[in-house]
């Protein structure tokens, strides 16, 4: 059994893919009965240190509905140079480069070690990245200035061949012209009314193309001109320029009367912006970056208006239908993001401010485009700064880890189709004999577009087991997927990037125990997650919780053993044995439950949600807990209120937080001053510890957690109260008899009352 | 040669700001990806009197007793190394420390290389960097820069007249990281005189004669973008 956990955590580790069943049942029927569905995350770039990549095309299936890359699982024939595809078994005639191959002489792509390979292609021409920095003033002075900062020491950490160009908004739009010579120029328009693409491109004179692209030469002769326009020009050549005029940035100069907000043309600087790079430089690696610090209060896309004593929508007000911009808002912006995801150009958010910015109504453009959302208290803030700073960060070997274009093509062997994918994406509409008519997120397609990605971006990808009840199982026993990620390297550069797997079938009425042994309770709790969380986006927040706990009890009734209507016989084997505490943490967690969130911070958590790898998830929905102790090394814990115990320094993970809680001992021993005395220096240590695995986890996560330095009794000991499993609340107190951890003082459910109900629930005959 | 160090955050604009780390910091974990903090406890077998804790190796002495009112003290002794979760060493702390170099070691060579650049580069370009170094050396000699800025500035210097544009580079990206209120408005300058410079035809095509005696007459040791 134990060694399935090894499995799984290699094919991770190769191949970037978790699935939620790693046998497969070989039936559609039977694949519906295991309620979870058939799924995997993938992470297309995951980062291999030893994986080089090859420097040439690679080999396709000539048929023309198949095109699937060369792979290990091909049949070859190395006398005739021949291979057969395994998705549709066509045979193929290797290229003449491949002459020379045998046996002992085998091309990289058919050894099994290179499952995940990864090729760069010479194809097309290379045109360098673009950022286009769109930016508010109606920001407070020392707000401003801290941006205007960040924004001048990006100028050197972007690429030096990249082009970039400037928008500032406020009340007006300005479009900025640089260039070189001394004058600088700039294009004004009104923030109330929206323009179309064209009138965009016609009032800022791009009607002719920006200089013309051969396709096929690579733009590497120094004669050639350097791609550009007027506002977007390289950063080696303007960044003296650029400085200066990123330095001379004003705030707003419309006056805020008292008891108004600013007004905030957010709708139509994003509008302008898109329409400028879809004029200027279609379908190339291109980053909209808005930098706000406040709600866009004008225009299109204005999330609420100028009075102040108006508050922007709540939750209360969008259950109550009271939300008046919400869907004319949300729908420009909608528009917005769709064009740019179709330009292959992606959209970030930063948003600095105390209250909302609408982030709720804006989410589409980071979401679909792959854009990061940042959101913080203040552009002066430690938070923002390195959170920023890290969007330039570069991997091991020197390279930028930001990536461009992606399009995730899957295929799949014929008993299995796609049901649809989960993630930061769109849909290319790709039709094809892979593709299932039952909708799992964004259906109806095998390929997706991801705009902008990095190593740890994860896709949820669903399937559907097609094959009919009492079909044998198929020729060879394994079902087979490859995922095809083509994409822009931040070198410019175009890779393939393929990944090739196959697993088991079996049949689950007689090889169910071997179906069980392999499931992986961590993906499919991710994996139902990320389905719960599409879900509450559209439907009412309790029939998301109800569906959740439906399959959950389903899928206990299905692999617990039990006596009917004996809750205390039932057991879950070990694969099982974790998921029901993930899925209790998950219905606590802020991307289902939205009380105590602003709609805007919900936005926000659910956007980093879809898009994180399977170990960040977990953390969001099951935080962990460490804790640090006199009583030997430090060690994870039970996330529970039995953990919270007085001589103790606990240290908890959410992702979005980092919690440093000291007991009630630990933190009167400090009060009294113990670390600064040599006798006690352990204490010192010990107090310290925290601190550095605390700093190893603030140094390299995207974006960068909260931090929370608090003790027992301190107001900010919420989050961490608010997160462990209640087992003991002011109603059992002394149920127990035993008083051990402290008691949380909440009328939530605790993990064990969870735990009865379900085995009730379970083993019920009525059910 | 970037500094290690962290600061504190911004409470004041953030709550909860997490602290600020150098450049340098950031740069040396930039490597590694993984979480260090992953494992989970495992949960008590089904069966166990839920809300019990998992035998804790410190469970109170006496549970039945109160809790002391008179708090002892911790338990005594000084431990070699921190306990940590992950045995990794801690952050070096900032160091303060005195820079005694002069504007001039900095400005002379830096001024040097502009001339060198001169002949290759549009007069535009020369005369805004030129008006940058002038900055520069006005707010070092009011003594509006910190010693940190200096000492790095130095040190850069020093990396430029060997040729390793990299390494120059580097430190002019993490003083704009670090420092970005005190440098932003000359650094772009050096940023460009590094890039310039390395951008120099060199001796290959006879302007050899043309570039002053401060620049090594040796093959660049970093390759050309």
């Amino acid at each position: 059994m134990a060694t399935y956990l090894e499995f799984i955590q290699q094919n991770e580790e190769r191949d970037g893919v978790r699935f939620s069943w790693n046998v497969w049942p070989s039936s559609r029927l039977e694949a519906t009965r295991m309620v979870v569905p058939l799924a995997c995350l993938l992470t297309p770039l995951k980062e291999r240190l030893d994986l080089p990549p090859v420097q040439y095309e690679p080999v396709l299936c000539s048929r023309p509905t198949c095109k699937a890359v060369l792979n290990p699982l091909c049949q070859v024939d190395y006398r005739a140079k021949l291979w057969a595809c395994n998705f549709c078994f066509q045979r193929n005639q290797f290229p003449p480069a491949y002459a020379g191959i045998s046996e002992v002489n085998q091309p990289a792509e058919l050894m099994p070690q290179f499952s995940t390979i990864e090729y760069i292609v010479q194809r097309g021409p290379q045109t360098p990245l673009i950022f286009l920095y769109v930016v508010d003033t109606c920001l407070e002075e020392e707000d401003l200035q801290a941006l205007k900062e960040s924004l001048q020491m990006s100028l050197s950490l972007l690429p030096p061949d990249a082009l970039v160009g400037l928008i500032t908004f406020g009340r007006m739009v300005q479009v900025h012209e640089l260039s070189c010579e001394g004058i600088s120029k700039s294009y004004v328009f009104r923030g109330t009314k929206d323009l179309s693409a064209k009138q965009i491109q016609d009032m800022l004179g791009l009607s002719r193309p920006a200089v013309p692209m051969q396709p096929g030469r690579p733009l590497q002769t120094p004669e050639q001109p350097v791609i550009s326009s007027r506002f977007l020009q390289p950063v080696h050549k303007i960044d003296m320029n650029l400085t200066d005029l990123l330095g001379e940035l004003q705030r707003d100069p419309w006056p805020v009367p008292q008891g108004k907000r600013p007004l905030r043309s957010t709708g139509v600087a994003l509008s302008i912006a898109v329409g400028l790079l879809e004029g200027t430089f279609p379908n190339t690696g291109a980053r909209i970056m808005l930098f706000t610090g406040g709600p866009p209060t004008q225009g299109p896309g204005m999330v609420v208006g100028d009075e102040l004593k108006t508050p922007i929508r709540s939750w209360h007000d969008i259950e109550k239908d009271n939300a008046r911009f919400m869907k004319k808002a949300t729908k420009h912006y909608e528009t917005l993001a769709n064009r740019s995801a179709a330009n292959g150009h992606c959209i970030d958010i930063y948003a600095c401010a105390l209250d909302q910015t609408g982030l709720l109504e804006m989410k589409c453009c980071a979401n679909l485009t792959g854009g990061h959302m940042v959101m913080g208290d203040s552009f002066n803030t430690s938070l923002f700064k390195q959170t920023f700073q890290r969007v330039f960060s570069k991997g091991y070997n020197g390279e930028f880890r930001m990536a461009f274009g992606a399009n995730l093509d899957v295929k799949t062997s014929r008993e299995l189709k796609i049901a649809g994918a989960i993630g930061p994406c769109i849909s290319l509409n790709a039709k094809g004999p892979c593709v299932s008519e039952n909708e799992l997120g964004i259906g109806g397609t095998s390929q997706w577009k991801i705009c902008s990605l990095d190593p740890s971006t994860t896709l949820a990808i669903y399937f559907e087991v097609v094959n009919q009840h009492n079909a044998p199982i198929p020729q060879g026993g394994r079902g087979a997927v490859q995922f095809v990620t083509q994409y822009q390297h931040s070198s410019t550069q175009k890779r393939i990037r393929v990944t090739t797997i196959a697993r088991n079938w079996a049949d689950a009425q007689t090889q169910l125990q071997h179906i069980e042994a392999a499931f992986d309770q961590e993906a499919a709790a991710v994996l139902m997650a990320r389905l719960g969380v599409y879900r509450a986006e559209s439907e009412e927040g309790p029939d998301v919780l109800r569906w959740l706990d439906r399959q959950l009890i389903r899928l206990c009734q299905k692999f617990g053993q039990y006596n009917k209507d004996d809750p205390n016989s039932f057991r879950l084997s070990e694969s099982f044995s974790l998921y029901p505490q993930f899925i209790f943490h998950l219905r606590r967690s802020p991307f289902l439950q939205v009380f105590n969130n602003s709609p805007d911070e919900s936005s926000y958590y659910r956007h980093h949600f879809a898009r994180q790898d399977l170990t960040q998830s977990l953390i969001m929905i099951q935080p962990i807990l460490y804790a640090y102790s006199f009583h030997g090394p430090p060690e994870p814990v039970l996330l529970d209120s039995s953990s919270i115990l007085p001589d103790r320094i606990l240290l908890m993970d959410t992702f979005f937080q980092i919690v440093i809680y000291l007991g009630e001992t630990i933190a009167q021993w400090q009060k009294a001053g113990y670390q600064d005395m040599p006798e006690y220096e352990n204490f010192k240590h010990l107090l310290q510890a925290p601190l550095d695995d605390a700093q190893e986890i603030l140094q390299t996560r995207f974006p960068m957690p909260r931090y929370i330095h608090t003790e027992h009794g301190g107001s900010q000991a919420r989050f961490l109260l608010s997160k462990v499993n209640p087992s003991q609340t002011h109603n059992n107190l002394y149920a127990w008899g035993q008083e051990s951890g402290a008691p949380i003082l909440t009328d939530d459910v605790s993990l064990q009352v969870f735990m009865d109900h379900l085995k009730k629930l379970a083993v019920s005959s009525a059910s | 040669m970037a500094e290690s160090y962290v600061k504190p955050g911004n409470q004041e604009r953030g709550w909860n700001d997490p602290p600020q780390f150098s450049y340098g910091l950031q740069a040396q974990a930039g490597g590694s990806r993984r979480t260090p903090l992953t494992r989970r406890a495992a949960p008590p077998p089904a069966g166990a009197p839920p809300g019990a804790p998992p035998g804790p190796p410190g469970a109170p002495a006496d549970p039945a007793a109160p809790p002391p009112r008179a708090l002892g003290p911790p338990p005594q002794g000084s431990a070699g190394a921190a306990p940590r979760a992950e045995g990794r060493p801690s952050a070096a702390c900032p160091e303060q420390e005195e820079c005694s170099v002069s504007a001039d070691t900095v400005l002379a060579p830096l001024r040097a290389a502009l001339d060198a650049c001169r002949a290759a580069v549009q007069k535009q370009v020369c005369n805004d960097i030129g008006r940058r170094l002038t900055v520069l050396e006005d707010a070092w000699a009011q003594g509006k820069l910190s010693a940190p800025v200096r000492k790095r500035m130095s040190l850069l210097v020093q990396e430029l007249q060997q040729q390793h544009w990299d390494a120059a580079d580097e430190i002019h990206r993490s003083l704009m990281v670090d420092h970005v209120n005190e440098v932003s408005q000359w650094m772009v300058g050096v940023k460009r005189l590094i890039a310039e410079t390395r951008d120099l035809p060199g001796e290959t095509d006879g302007s050899a004669a043309a570039e002053p005696a401060t620049e090594p007459a040796t093959e660049p040791e970093q390759e050309e973008p």
